[in-house]
Protein backbone atom coordinates (compact mmCIF):
# COMPACT_ATOMS: atom_id res chain seq x y z
CA UNK A 1 0.00 0.00 0.00
CA UNK A 2 1.35 3.64 -0.75
CA UNK A 3 2.40 5.88 1.86
CA UNK A 4 -0.90 8.06 2.10
CA UNK A 5 -3.28 5.50 0.35
CA UNK A 6 -6.54 4.97 2.44
CA UNK A 7 -7.98 1.76 3.03
CA UNK A 8 -11.12 1.40 1.22
CA UNK A 9 -13.15 0.66 4.76
CA UNK A 10 -11.86 4.12 6.07
CA UNK A 11 -12.90 5.67 3.10
CA UNK A 12 -16.47 4.19 3.06
CA UNK A 13 -16.60 4.67 6.90
CA UNK A 14 -15.42 8.07 6.94
CA UNK A 15 -16.69 9.19 3.34
CA UNK A 16 -13.71 11.57 3.36
CA UNK A 17 -10.19 10.46 2.36
CA UNK A 18 -8.87 13.62 4.15
CA UNK A 19 -9.69 12.16 7.57
CA UNK A 20 -7.57 9.46 7.03
CA UNK A 21 -4.39 11.13 5.99
CA UNK A 22 -2.98 10.58 9.37
CA UNK A 23 -3.22 7.70 9.78
CA UNK A 24 -6.56 4.89 10.68
CA UNK A 25 -7.49 4.00 13.49
CA UNK A 26 -8.08 5.99 17.46
CA UNK A 27 -11.59 6.63 17.70
CA UNK A 28 -14.23 6.47 15.31
CA UNK A 29 -17.12 8.94 14.83
CA UNK A 30 -20.34 7.23 14.08
CA UNK A 31 -20.83 7.38 10.55
CA UNK A 32 -23.29 9.43 8.71
CA UNK A 33 -26.97 7.96 8.50
CA UNK A 34 -26.64 4.42 7.33
CA UNK A 35 -28.57 2.86 4.46
CA UNK A 36 -32.24 2.22 5.51
CA UNK A 37 -32.28 5.15 8.13
CA UNK A 38 -35.27 7.77 7.95
CA UNK A 39 -32.36 10.24 7.23
CA UNK A 40 -30.99 8.21 4.12
CA UNK A 41 -34.04 7.52 2.59
CA UNK A 42 -35.04 11.45 3.09
CA UNK A 43 -31.65 12.06 1.07
CA UNK A 44 -32.16 9.40 -1.56
CA UNK A 45 -35.61 10.62 -2.25
CA UNK A 46 -34.18 14.37 -2.19
CA UNK A 47 -31.68 12.99 -4.93
CA UNK A 48 -33.93 11.11 -6.90
CA UNK A 49 -36.39 14.50 -6.93
CA UNK A 50 -33.60 16.92 -7.61
CA UNK A 51 -31.97 15.31 -10.60
CA UNK A 52 -35.72 14.61 -12.11
CA UNK A 53 -35.97 18.66 -12.30
CA UNK A 54 -32.39 19.62 -13.56
CA UNK A 55 -32.57 21.83 -16.26
CA UNK A 56 -36.26 22.76 -15.31
CA UNK A 57 -37.61 26.01 -15.37
CA UNK A 58 -40.67 24.98 -13.10
CA UNK A 59 -40.77 27.90 -10.23
CA UNK A 60 -39.30 25.59 -7.23
CA UNK A 61 -38.01 26.61 -3.51
CA UNK A 62 -35.06 28.23 -2.89
CA UNK A 63 -34.01 28.54 -7.02
CA UNK A 64 -33.02 32.66 -6.75
CA UNK A 65 -32.56 33.18 -2.62
CA UNK A 66 -31.50 37.02 -3.33
CA UNK A 67 -33.41 40.14 -2.92
CA UNK A 68 -32.22 44.03 -3.47
CA UNK A 69 -32.60 45.18 0.43
CA UNK A 70 -36.06 46.97 0.89
CA UNK A 71 -34.86 50.82 1.26
CA UNK A 72 -33.28 50.88 4.69
CA UNK A 73 -34.40 53.77 6.87
CA UNK A 74 -31.45 56.64 7.89
CA UNK A 75 -30.17 54.46 10.76
CA UNK A 76 -28.98 51.54 8.62
CA UNK A 77 -28.29 53.54 5.55
CA UNK A 78 -26.13 55.69 7.60
CA UNK A 79 -24.60 52.68 9.76
CA UNK A 80 -23.33 51.22 6.07
CA UNK A 81 -22.18 53.96 4.38
CA UNK A 82 -19.89 55.05 7.65
CA UNK A 83 -18.80 51.42 7.70
CA UNK A 84 -18.02 51.66 3.97
CA UNK A 85 -15.88 54.31 4.70
CA UNK A 86 -13.45 53.89 7.57
CA UNK A 87 -13.43 49.92 6.43
CA UNK A 88 -11.53 51.28 2.88
CA UNK A 89 -9.47 53.76 4.79
CA UNK A 90 -8.19 50.55 7.08
CA UNK A 91 -7.55 48.67 3.74
CA UNK A 92 -5.36 51.12 1.96
CA UNK A 93 -3.67 51.45 5.44
CA UNK A 94 -3.37 48.25 6.41
CA UNK A 95 -3.22 46.46 3.13
CA UNK A 96 -1.13 49.56 1.29
CA UNK A 97 2.00 48.08 3.66
CA UNK A 98 1.62 44.79 2.74
CA UNK A 99 1.32 45.74 -1.19
CA UNK A 100 -2.09 45.34 -1.75
CA UNK A 101 -4.25 46.49 -4.26
CA UNK A 102 -6.71 49.04 -2.90
CA UNK A 103 -10.00 48.34 -2.93
CA UNK A 104 -12.79 49.50 -4.95
CA UNK A 105 -13.88 52.57 -3.66
CA UNK A 106 -17.58 52.98 -3.25
CA UNK A 107 -17.49 54.97 -0.37
CA UNK A 108 -19.57 58.40 -1.40
CA UNK A 109 -17.01 61.40 -1.25
CA UNK A 110 -18.77 63.10 2.21
CA UNK A 111 -18.33 59.54 3.48
CA UNK A 112 -14.74 59.07 2.21
CA UNK A 113 -13.69 62.56 3.06
CA UNK A 114 -15.62 63.89 5.74
CA UNK A 115 -16.87 61.42 8.21
CA UNK A 116 -14.14 58.81 8.17
CA UNK A 117 -11.46 61.78 9.35
CA UNK A 118 -13.66 63.20 11.59
CA UNK A 119 -14.61 59.78 13.22
CA UNK A 120 -11.01 58.97 14.07
CA UNK A 121 -10.46 62.31 15.32
CA UNK A 122 -13.05 61.59 18.19
CA UNK A 123 -10.84 59.72 21.24
CA UNK A 124 -12.10 56.05 21.52
CA UNK A 125 -13.89 56.35 24.89
CA UNK A 126 -16.09 59.46 23.40
CA UNK A 127 -16.57 56.82 20.34
CA UNK A 128 -17.62 54.08 22.48
CA UNK A 129 -20.53 55.86 24.57
CA UNK A 130 -21.67 56.72 20.89
CA UNK A 131 -21.64 53.34 19.70
CA UNK A 132 -23.26 51.92 23.32
CA UNK A 133 -25.72 54.83 22.75
CA UNK A 134 -26.80 54.75 18.98
CA UNK A 135 -26.11 50.75 18.63
CA UNK A 136 -29.79 50.18 19.41
CA UNK A 137 -29.31 47.32 22.17
CA UNK A 138 -31.14 47.06 25.02
CA UNK A 139 -32.13 44.72 27.38
CA UNK A 140 -29.29 42.46 27.11
CA UNK A 141 -26.55 41.54 29.64
CA UNK A 142 -23.34 43.41 28.73
CA UNK B 1 -47.89 19.37 33.52
CA UNK B 2 -46.63 22.35 30.91
CA UNK B 3 -49.26 24.71 29.33
CA UNK B 4 -51.55 24.16 26.71
CA UNK B 5 -50.01 26.28 24.01
CA UNK B 6 -49.84 26.64 20.63
CA UNK B 7 -45.92 27.18 19.11
CA UNK B 8 -45.89 27.93 15.53
CA UNK B 9 -42.23 28.04 14.13
CA UNK B 10 -42.00 29.70 10.89
CA UNK B 11 -38.32 28.32 9.02
CA UNK B 12 -36.99 24.87 8.98
CA UNK B 13 -33.31 26.04 8.93
CA UNK B 14 -30.75 26.02 11.48
CA UNK B 15 -33.02 28.49 13.91
CA UNK B 16 -36.25 26.69 13.29
CA UNK B 17 -35.62 23.31 14.11
CA UNK B 18 -33.94 23.73 17.07
CA UNK B 19 -36.53 26.09 18.45
CA UNK B 20 -38.99 23.28 17.88
CA UNK B 21 -37.41 20.62 19.45
CA UNK B 22 -36.87 22.59 22.40
CA UNK B 23 -39.81 24.30 22.55
CA UNK B 24 -41.22 20.93 22.81
CA UNK B 25 -38.70 19.55 24.93
CA UNK B 26 -39.65 22.56 27.74
CA UNK B 27 -43.07 22.13 27.42
CA UNK B 28 -44.37 18.33 25.94
CA UNK B 29 -48.03 19.56 26.45
CA UNK B 30 -47.39 22.22 23.83
CA UNK B 31 -48.75 22.09 20.06
CA UNK B 32 -45.71 22.66 18.47
CA UNK B 33 -45.90 23.40 14.68
CA UNK B 34 -43.19 24.29 11.84
CA UNK B 35 -43.80 25.62 8.49
CA UNK B 36 -40.98 25.60 5.74
CA UNK B 37 -41.70 27.13 2.15
CA UNK B 38 -38.95 24.23 1.32
CA UNK B 39 -38.72 20.39 0.79
CA UNK B 40 -35.84 19.38 3.62
CA UNK B 41 -34.80 19.72 6.78
CA UNK B 42 -32.21 18.81 9.03
CA UNK B 43 -29.34 18.57 6.53
CA UNK B 44 -26.23 20.42 6.58
CA UNK B 45 -26.33 23.17 3.92
CA UNK B 46 -22.97 24.10 5.17
CA UNK B 47 -22.01 21.19 3.61
CA UNK B 48 -22.79 21.70 -0.26
CA UNK B 49 -19.66 23.56 -1.46
CA UNK B 50 -17.85 20.43 -0.16
CA UNK B 51 -19.93 17.83 -2.27
CA UNK B 52 -19.86 20.14 -4.98
CA UNK B 53 -15.86 19.86 -5.06
CA UNK B 54 -16.12 16.59 -4.58
CA UNK B 55 -14.58 16.45 -1.24
CA UNK B 56 -17.66 14.94 -0.13
CA UNK B 57 -18.81 11.90 -2.37
CA UNK B 58 -22.65 12.31 -2.10
CA UNK B 59 -25.69 14.74 -0.83
CA UNK B 60 -27.26 12.06 1.09
CA UNK B 61 -24.80 11.85 3.81
CA UNK B 62 -25.79 15.84 4.71
CA UNK B 63 -28.86 14.95 6.24
CA UNK B 64 -29.46 14.16 9.71
CA UNK B 65 -32.92 13.42 10.23
CA UNK B 66 -36.07 12.26 7.73
CA UNK B 67 -38.98 14.04 8.60
CA UNK B 68 -40.66 10.74 10.64
CA UNK B 69 -38.19 11.38 13.03
CA UNK B 70 -39.92 14.68 14.36
CA UNK B 71 -43.60 13.14 14.18
CA UNK B 72 -41.90 10.76 16.81
CA UNK B 73 -41.06 13.89 18.60
CA UNK B 74 -44.48 15.22 18.59
CA UNK B 75 -43.65 17.99 16.27
CA UNK B 76 -45.75 19.09 13.49
CA UNK B 77 -43.37 19.39 10.35
CA UNK B 78 -45.13 20.90 7.54
CA UNK B 79 -42.86 20.95 4.14
CA UNK B 80 -43.33 23.45 1.44
CA UNK B 81 -45.86 25.08 3.05
CA UNK B 82 -45.20 28.64 3.21
CA UNK B 83 -46.42 31.20 5.29
CA UNK B 84 -47.89 34.26 4.03
CA UNK B 85 -49.60 36.30 6.37
CA UNK B 86 -49.22 36.79 10.06
CA UNK B 87 -52.31 38.39 11.77
CA UNK B 88 -50.85 39.85 14.65
CA UNK B 89 -54.69 40.67 16.30
CA UNK B 90 -55.88 37.15 15.94
CA UNK B 91 -52.74 35.99 16.58
CA UNK B 92 -53.14 33.35 13.61
CA UNK B 93 -50.13 32.72 10.26
CA UNK B 94 -51.35 31.70 7.19
CA UNK B 95 -49.81 28.87 5.68
CA UNK B 96 -50.36 26.56 2.73
CA UNK B 97 -53.72 28.06 2.60
CA UNK B 98 -54.81 27.20 6.44
CA UNK B 99 -55.15 29.37 9.31
CA UNK B 100 -53.45 28.19 12.05
CA UNK B 101 -53.35 30.02 16.05
CA UNK B 102 -50.32 30.78 17.42
CA UNK B 103 -49.91 31.49 21.61
CA UNK B 104 -46.03 32.23 20.94
CA UNK B 105 -44.53 32.72 17.75
CA UNK B 106 -40.71 32.33 16.28
CA UNK B 107 -40.13 33.61 13.52
CA UNK B 108 -36.53 31.76 12.12
CA UNK B 109 -36.94 33.27 8.25
CA UNK B 110 -32.96 33.24 7.46
CA UNK B 111 -31.64 35.72 4.76
CA UNK B 112 -31.25 36.23 1.33
CA UNK B 113 -28.09 36.63 -0.77
CA UNK B 114 -27.85 40.32 -1.35
CA UNK B 115 -28.57 40.69 -5.05
CA UNK B 116 -26.44 43.21 -6.73
CA UNK B 117 -28.36 46.40 -8.10
CA UNK B 118 -26.81 46.31 -11.75
CA UNK B 119 -27.71 45.56 -15.49
CA UNK B 120 -28.31 41.97 -16.20
CA UNK B 121 -28.91 40.88 -12.22
CA UNK B 122 -31.96 38.69 -13.59
CA UNK B 123 -29.80 36.50 -15.95
CA UNK B 124 -29.51 32.66 -15.99
CA UNK B 125 -26.63 31.49 -14.93
CA UNK B 126 -26.50 33.66 -11.63
CA UNK B 127 -26.00 30.76 -9.08
CA UNK B 128 -27.24 30.21 -5.17
CA UNK B 129 -25.49 27.94 -3.15
CA UNK B 130 -28.32 27.81 0.00
CA UNK B 131 -30.91 24.99 -0.79
CA UNK B 132 -29.92 20.97 -1.06
CA UNK B 133 -32.03 20.24 -3.35
CA UNK B 134 -30.73 23.15 -6.28
CA UNK B 135 -27.19 22.28 -4.87
CA UNK B 136 -28.41 18.92 -5.97
CA UNK B 137 -29.16 20.39 -9.47
CA UNK B 138 -25.90 22.59 -9.78
CA UNK B 139 -24.03 19.88 -8.88
CA UNK B 140 -25.08 17.88 -12.50
CA UNK B 141 -25.06 21.04 -14.32
CA UNK B 142 -21.03 21.92 -13.24
CA UNK B 143 -19.44 18.91 -15.49
CA UNK B 144 -20.32 21.10 -17.98
CA UNK B 145 -19.17 24.71 -17.14
CA UNK B 146 -15.69 25.64 -18.49
CA UNK B 147 -15.89 29.11 -16.51
CA UNK B 148 -17.16 30.22 -13.44
CA UNK B 149 -17.05 33.63 -11.17
CA UNK B 150 -17.05 34.12 -7.60
CA UNK B 151 -18.62 37.01 -6.51
CA UNK B 152 -17.33 38.45 -3.21
CA UNK B 153 -14.54 36.69 -1.14
CA UNK B 154 -16.81 36.02 2.00
CA UNK B 155 -16.78 32.55 3.50
CA UNK B 156 -19.32 30.81 1.37
CA UNK B 157 -17.08 32.52 -1.46
CA UNK B 158 -13.89 30.89 -0.32
CA UNK B 159 -15.39 27.56 -0.71
CA UNK B 160 -16.68 27.79 -3.67
CA UNK B 161 -13.65 29.06 -5.08
CA UNK B 162 -11.83 26.36 -3.57
CA UNK B 163 -14.88 23.76 -4.82
CA UNK B 164 -14.91 24.61 -8.55
CA UNK B 165 -11.13 24.69 -8.52
CA UNK B 166 -11.38 21.12 -7.80
CA UNK B 167 -13.71 20.32 -10.35
CA UNK B 168 -11.65 21.72 -13.31
CA UNK B 169 -13.20 24.34 -13.80
CA UNK B 170 -11.71 27.74 -14.24
CA UNK B 171 -12.57 30.13 -11.55
CA UNK B 172 -12.41 33.80 -10.81
CA UNK B 173 -13.48 35.78 -7.75
CA UNK B 174 -14.22 39.64 -8.03
CA UNK B 175 -14.20 41.46 -5.23
CA UNK B 176 -14.00 45.31 -3.99
CA UNK B 177 -12.10 44.49 -1.04
CA UNK B 178 -8.18 44.86 -1.29
CA UNK B 179 -8.05 41.23 0.29
CA UNK B 180 -9.76 37.39 0.63
CA UNK B 181 -12.23 37.82 3.91
CA UNK B 182 -11.46 41.36 4.42
CA UNK B 183 -15.12 41.74 5.64
CA UNK B 184 -13.32 39.48 9.06
CA UNK B 185 -9.66 38.84 8.44
CA UNK B 186 -6.20 40.98 8.50
CA UNK B 187 -4.72 40.90 4.94
CA UNK B 188 -1.57 39.12 6.70
CA UNK B 189 -3.43 36.42 7.97
CA UNK B 190 -5.86 35.98 4.91
CA UNK B 191 -2.79 35.91 2.20
CA UNK B 192 -2.01 32.20 3.15
CA UNK B 193 -5.05 31.52 2.15
CA UNK B 194 -5.07 33.33 -1.45
CA UNK B 195 -1.84 31.90 -1.92
CA UNK B 196 -3.43 28.60 -1.48
CA UNK B 197 -6.23 29.43 -3.88
CA UNK B 198 -3.88 30.56 -6.45
CA UNK B 199 -2.04 27.14 -6.22
CA UNK B 200 -5.18 25.43 -6.91
CA UNK B 201 -5.26 27.69 -9.80
CA UNK B 202 -8.20 30.31 -8.64
CA UNK B 203 -7.65 34.08 -10.31
CA UNK B 204 -8.35 36.56 -8.15
CA UNK B 205 -9.19 40.01 -8.46
CA UNK B 206 -9.59 42.28 -5.55
CA UNK B 207 -10.43 46.21 -5.88
CA UNK B 208 -12.64 45.10 -8.38
CA UNK B 209 -16.31 46.57 -8.55
CA UNK B 210 -19.04 45.21 -10.60
CA UNK B 211 -20.53 46.71 -13.18
CA UNK B 212 -23.27 44.97 -14.31
CA UNK B 213 -23.80 41.06 -16.03
CA UNK B 214 -23.59 40.04 -19.54
CA UNK B 215 -25.67 38.10 -21.09
CA UNK B 216 -27.35 36.71 -24.88
CA UNK B 217 -30.55 34.66 -25.00
CA UNK B 218 -31.31 35.46 -21.17
CA UNK B 219 -28.32 33.36 -20.16
CA UNK B 220 -24.90 34.71 -18.42
CA UNK B 221 -21.94 35.55 -20.55
CA UNK B 222 -19.54 37.42 -19.16
CA UNK B 223 -19.08 39.57 -15.52
CA UNK B 224 -18.44 43.49 -16.53
CA UNK B 225 -15.72 44.79 -13.23
CA UNK B 226 -14.18 47.87 -13.62
CA UNK B 227 -10.96 45.41 -14.24
CA UNK B 228 -12.58 44.49 -17.65
CA UNK B 229 -15.05 41.97 -18.68
CA UNK B 230 -14.83 37.92 -17.78
CA UNK B 231 -16.54 35.57 -19.42
CA UNK B 232 -18.47 33.31 -17.20
CA UNK B 233 -21.00 30.23 -17.65
CA UNK B 234 -22.32 30.87 -14.01
CA UNK B 235 -21.30 32.95 -11.67
CA UNK B 236 -21.68 32.31 -8.10
CA UNK B 237 -23.50 35.47 -6.01
CA UNK B 238 -21.71 34.67 -2.52
CA UNK B 239 -22.84 38.00 -0.91
CA UNK B 240 -23.85 39.66 2.11
CA UNK B 241 -26.66 37.71 3.90
CA UNK B 242 -29.74 40.05 3.65
CA UNK B 243 -32.23 39.07 6.64
CA UNK B 244 -35.43 38.31 5.48
CA UNK B 245 -37.62 40.39 7.46
CA UNK B 246 -40.82 40.46 5.15
CA UNK B 247 -42.72 38.78 7.52
CA UNK B 248 -41.75 40.78 10.48
CA UNK B 249 -42.22 44.10 8.65
CA UNK B 250 -45.76 43.22 7.80
CA UNK B 251 -46.41 42.81 11.54
CA UNK B 252 -44.60 45.67 12.52
CA UNK B 253 -41.75 44.20 14.38
CA UNK B 254 -38.80 46.54 15.00
CA UNK B 255 -36.02 46.23 13.01
CA UNK B 256 -32.42 47.14 13.83
CA UNK B 257 -29.15 49.13 12.17
CA UNK B 258 -28.33 46.12 10.19
CA UNK B 259 -31.83 45.52 8.99
CA UNK B 260 -32.31 42.49 11.43
CA UNK B 261 -35.03 41.71 13.75
CA UNK B 262 -34.36 43.41 17.08
CA UNK B 263 -34.21 40.95 20.22
CA UNK B 264 -33.54 40.91 23.56
CA UNK B 265 -31.54 38.22 25.54
CA UNK B 266 -34.31 36.27 25.74
CA UNK B 267 -34.46 36.31 21.76
CA UNK B 268 -38.35 38.40 22.53
CA UNK B 269 -39.15 40.77 19.48
CA UNK B 270 -40.75 44.22 20.18
CA UNK B 271 -43.93 42.15 20.26
CA UNK B 272 -45.49 40.09 22.97
CA UNK B 273 -44.94 36.39 22.42
CA UNK B 274 -43.22 36.72 19.22
CA UNK B 275 -39.61 35.51 19.03
CA UNK B 276 -37.02 35.52 16.61
CA UNK B 277 -34.12 33.48 16.10
CA UNK B 278 -31.12 32.94 13.59
CA UNK B 279 -30.28 34.69 10.24
CA UNK B 280 -33.19 37.02 10.03
CA UNK B 281 -31.96 38.60 13.97
CA UNK B 282 -29.16 41.08 15.16
CA UNK B 283 -27.26 40.70 18.10
CA UNK B 284 -24.85 42.64 20.39
CA UNK B 285 -21.18 42.08 19.71
CA UNK B 286 -19.64 42.01 23.19
CA UNK B 287 -16.92 44.03 23.65
CA UNK B 288 -18.94 46.62 21.79
CA UNK B 289 -22.34 46.22 21.84
CA UNK B 290 -22.36 46.65 17.94
CA UNK B 291 -25.49 44.83 17.01
CA UNK B 292 -24.28 42.34 14.27
CA UNK B 293 -26.11 39.87 12.11
CA UNK B 294 -25.77 37.06 9.39
CA UNK B 295 -23.29 35.05 12.03
CA UNK B 296 -22.68 31.28 11.47
CA UNK B 297 -25.09 28.02 11.63
CA UNK B 298 -23.45 27.53 15.12
CA UNK B 299 -25.28 31.20 16.59
CA UNK B 300 -28.33 30.22 14.85
CA UNK B 301 -28.94 27.18 16.08
CA UNK B 302 -27.83 28.33 19.89
CA UNK B 303 -30.52 31.60 19.36
CA UNK B 304 -33.23 29.12 18.14
CA UNK B 305 -32.58 26.94 21.37
CA UNK B 306 -33.41 29.84 23.45
CA UNK B 307 -36.02 31.40 22.02
CA UNK B 308 -37.06 27.95 21.72
CA UNK B 309 -37.32 27.14 25.71
CA UNK B 310 -38.22 30.55 26.36
CA UNK B 311 -41.79 29.97 24.36
CA UNK B 312 -41.64 27.00 25.70
CA UNK B 313 -41.76 28.68 29.29
CA UNK B 314 -38.79 28.37 30.03
CA UNK B 315 -36.60 31.02 31.35
CA UNK B 316 -32.66 31.02 29.12
CA UNK B 317 -30.69 34.04 28.42
CA UNK B 318 -28.84 34.00 25.35
CA UNK B 319 -24.98 36.20 25.56
CA UNK B 320 -23.46 39.07 23.60
CA UNK B 321 -21.42 37.37 20.50
CA UNK B 322 -17.85 37.34 20.66
CA UNK B 323 -18.21 35.22 17.06
CA UNK B 324 -15.42 32.49 17.04
CA UNK B 325 -14.99 31.77 13.30
CA UNK B 326 -12.83 29.43 11.16
CA UNK B 327 -12.76 27.49 7.62
CA UNK B 328 -10.56 26.11 5.33
CA UNK B 329 -9.63 27.98 2.06
CA UNK B 330 -7.43 26.47 -0.16
CA UNK B 331 -5.39 24.19 1.87
CA UNK B 332 -5.27 26.55 4.78
CA UNK B 333 -7.17 27.20 7.93
CA UNK B 334 -8.12 30.51 8.76
CA UNK B 335 -10.03 32.10 11.56
CA UNK B 336 -10.32 34.53 14.48
CA UNK B 337 -12.73 35.27 17.47
CA UNK B 338 -13.70 39.15 17.65
CA UNK B 339 -11.47 42.05 16.35
CA UNK B 340 -9.02 41.22 14.31
CA UNK B 341 -6.46 44.57 13.43
CA UNK B 342 -8.32 45.57 10.43
CA UNK B 343 -11.84 45.98 12.12
CA UNK B 344 -10.07 47.36 15.16
CA UNK B 345 -8.36 49.73 13.25
CA UNK B 346 -11.74 50.83 11.34
CA UNK B 347 -13.74 51.21 13.98
CA UNK B 348 -10.97 53.62 15.75
CA UNK B 349 -10.15 50.92 18.65
CA UNK B 350 -7.09 51.63 20.29
CA UNK B 351 -5.10 47.84 20.51
CA UNK B 352 -1.62 46.80 20.53
CA UNK B 353 -0.76 44.00 18.70
CA UNK B 354 1.10 40.74 19.85
CA UNK B 355 2.12 37.81 17.03
CA UNK B 356 3.79 34.60 16.70
CA UNK B 357 4.83 32.25 14.32
CA UNK B 358 4.24 28.71 15.97
CA UNK B 359 3.71 25.24 15.49
CA UNK B 360 0.98 23.05 15.66
CA UNK B 361 2.96 19.23 16.99
CA UNK B 362 6.48 18.90 17.80
CA UNK B 363 8.99 20.05 15.12
CA UNK B 364 10.08 16.64 14.69
CA UNK B 365 6.69 15.01 14.26
CA UNK B 366 5.12 14.19 10.76
CA UNK B 367 2.72 16.22 9.93
CA UNK B 368 3.51 19.56 11.91
CA UNK B 369 2.31 22.45 10.37
CA UNK B 370 2.97 26.34 10.71
CA UNK B 371 0.23 28.22 13.18
CA UNK B 372 0.44 31.82 13.04
CA UNK B 373 -1.51 33.57 15.62
CA UNK B 374 -1.83 37.31 15.94
CA UNK B 375 -3.90 38.83 18.89
CA UNK B 376 -4.82 42.34 19.74
CA UNK B 377 -5.32 43.75 23.50
CA UNK B 378 -6.21 47.18 24.85
CA UNK B 379 -3.00 49.32 25.86
CA UNK B 380 -2.90 49.76 29.49
CA UNK B 381 -4.74 46.53 30.72
CA UNK B 382 -4.02 44.18 28.20
CA UNK B 383 -7.56 42.84 28.13
CA UNK B 384 -8.25 40.81 25.24
CA UNK B 385 -10.10 42.38 22.02
CA UNK B 386 -9.58 39.39 19.81
CA UNK B 387 -7.19 37.48 17.60
CA UNK B 388 -6.90 35.85 14.36
CA UNK B 389 -4.60 32.67 13.83
CA UNK B 390 -3.80 30.97 10.11
CA UNK B 391 -2.19 27.93 9.94
CA UNK B 392 -2.48 23.83 8.47
CA UNK B 393 -3.87 22.61 11.49
CA UNK B 394 -5.32 23.73 14.79
CA UNK B 395 -7.03 26.96 14.17
CA UNK B 396 -10.94 26.21 15.08
CA UNK B 397 -10.21 24.80 18.63
CA UNK B 398 -7.98 27.72 19.01
CA UNK B 399 -10.33 30.11 17.89
CA UNK B 400 -13.08 28.72 20.01
CA UNK B 401 -10.54 28.85 23.42
CA UNK B 402 -9.95 32.37 22.37
CA UNK B 403 -14.08 33.52 22.07
CA UNK B 404 -14.30 31.87 25.55
CA UNK B 405 -11.44 34.09 26.95
CA UNK B 406 -12.80 37.22 25.47
CA UNK B 407 -16.09 36.60 27.16
CA UNK B 408 -14.47 35.58 30.29
CA UNK B 409 -12.21 39.24 30.37
CA UNK B 410 -9.00 37.13 29.91
CA UNK B 411 -5.67 39.68 29.14
CA UNK B 412 -2.72 38.64 27.69
CA UNK B 413 -1.24 38.39 31.13
CA UNK B 414 -3.59 35.68 31.49
CA UNK B 415 -2.46 33.79 28.03
CA UNK B 416 0.95 34.55 28.25
CA UNK B 417 0.70 32.09 31.53
CA UNK B 418 -1.24 29.40 30.67
CA UNK B 419 -1.18 26.07 30.76
CA UNK B 420 -1.07 24.00 28.05
CA UNK B 421 -1.26 20.54 26.28
CA UNK B 422 2.87 19.60 25.23
CA UNK B 423 2.65 15.82 23.53
CA UNK B 424 4.68 15.81 20.18
CA UNK B 425 2.07 14.22 18.40
CA UNK B 426 -1.03 16.71 19.21
CA UNK B 427 0.99 20.00 20.26
CA UNK B 428 4.28 21.70 20.67
CA UNK B 429 5.87 23.18 24.11
CA UNK B 430 5.42 26.32 23.31
CA UNK B 431 1.42 26.94 22.42
CA UNK B 432 1.48 29.50 19.64
CA UNK B 433 -1.46 31.71 21.60
CA UNK B 434 1.06 32.06 24.67
CA UNK B 435 4.10 33.38 22.52
CA UNK B 436 2.10 35.81 21.04
CA UNK B 437 0.69 36.85 23.99
CA UNK B 438 4.09 37.12 25.24
CA UNK B 439 5.28 39.48 22.24
CA UNK B 440 2.19 41.23 23.03
CA UNK B 441 2.86 41.87 26.38
CA UNK B 442 6.21 43.99 25.12
CA UNK B 443 4.09 46.07 23.41
CA UNK B 444 1.75 47.28 26.49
Amino acid sequence: MAEHEIPERVREYFGHDKVALFGAGGLPAAPPAPPGSPARRQGEEALRDALSKVGSTEPRPGMRPAATPPRPRLPRRMRAAGERALMERSMRELGGRLGFRPPHPGAGWFWRSVFAPAYRAIPWPVKRRMVAITSGVRRWRT
Amino acid sequence: MGERTNICVIGGGAAGISAASMAKRTNPDATVVICTEFEDVAYSPCGIPYVLGKEIPDFERLFLAGPEQYVEAGVDLRRETAVTAIDRDARTITAGGQTLPWDRLIICTGFNYTLPDVPGNELDGLTYVKNIRRGMELNETLNDVKRAVVLEGTPLGVEMLAALAHRGIETHLVDEGSWLLSQVADPDIAEPVQQSLEGLGCILHFGAGLRGFEGSDGRLRAVATTEGEIEADICIVATHKEPETTLARSIGLKLGSTGGIVVDDRMRTSMEGVYAAGDCVEVPQGLTSVAVQGLTGAHAMQQGRVAGANAGGGDRRYDPVYIPWGMVGGQVQIGGASFGEHLATSLGIPHVVGQANGISRARYYPGVQQVRVKLLAEPGTGRLIGGQLVGGEGVKERADFLAFALKKGATLEDIAWMENVYSPPIGALYEPMSVAAQNGLAQL
